[in-house]
């Protein structure tokens, strides 16, 4: 799995998005029946990071050409509550957005959601 | 192709990526994402802040030269300081128009940049790589000791 090194972390929101494997079932009635049917968990969270137009172009370039467009899992820093983690992350979708936040439009923050392993 | 009016500023961009990567999520709770094929089309979304003869202008360009918004054209996008030029089409020749005062209004569309040129983020990537970060300044300095002592 690549690495995506000398960017400053992702900072991701403190709500996560948890969804364990558990599937609820009617069984006739009102009544219903909950199973877990793994131990896998997704976690998504929605995450921003800013960086300048060559910290973009090197993101860029690693996520849309090493990362098969974002589909493929990656390892990289992103930062919550409990200080910067690295691990293993995918774009959900392969989709984000960069959106300009200096005039001189040399800063730009990305945004994603990002889906912690 | 037709070329969009240089007289004519955006005020505010921003771009969007979506590439065509099919996401699955199984009961097990397992996910997975595939790459379908490759695309390089971006949507950019942009406002102009335009007096009447910019709206005019304007409109004349959509409805007139480009076939309401139907045909690609040659046109300016920005992914970073410098303003780039592209094929681009204006996502289903739609635009929105705010009057904000006399002679004042304000634009908003989308368009997509078709084939993004990607060469130059690629040479980026591997300088940066190769130098071991973006602090460019170890770089110079070192550039210049090498050069005042010429040990290059």
């Amino acid at each position: 799995m690549l690495t995506l090194n000398y960017l400053d972390p992702w900072d991701v929101d403190y709500s996560y998005r948890d969804q364990n494997a558990v599937q609820r079932t009617r069984i006739g009635g009102a009544k219903k029946r909950q199973g877990r049917l793994s131990h896998r968990k997704v976690r998504i969270a929605q995450a921003v990071r800013v960086v300048n137009d060559t910290q973009k172009a090197y993101f860029e370039h690693f996520i849309r050409t090493l990362c098969n467009y974002g589909a493929d899992k990656f390892i990289d820093y992103y930062a919550d509550g409990s200080g910067a983690v690295q691990g293993a992350v995918r774009i959900v979708d392969g989709a984000y957005q960069c959106q300009p936040v200096s005039d001189d439009l040399a800063w730009w923050r990305i945004s994603c959601q990002l889906e912690v392993f | 192709m037709a070329t969009f009016p240089t007289s004519l500023k955006y005020s505010a961009t921003s771009y969007s990526v979506s590439p065509e990567v099919a996401r699955t999520q199984f009961a097990s709770g397992n996910t997975r994402q595939r790459m379908l094929r490759a695309k390089l089309d971006d949507m950019h979304s942009v406002s102009l802040r335009l007096d009447n003869a910019g709206l005019l202008a304007l409109e004349s360009f959509i409805d007139d030269t480009i076939n309401g918004g139907a045909d690609t054209y040659t046109g300016p996008f920005i992914t970073d300081t410098a303003e780039r030029t592209g094929t681009l089409e204006l996502i289903d020749g739609t635009y929105q128009l705010q009057y904000v005062a006399n002679d004042m209004w304000d634009c908003s569309f989308s368009f997509e940049v078709k084939n993004v040129d990607l060469s130059d983020h690629e040479l980026i990537y591997d300088v940066v790589n190769e130098f071991g970060g973006f602090n460019f300044s170890d770089f110079a300095d070192a550039l210049e000791q090498a050069v005042n002592f010429n040990n290059l």
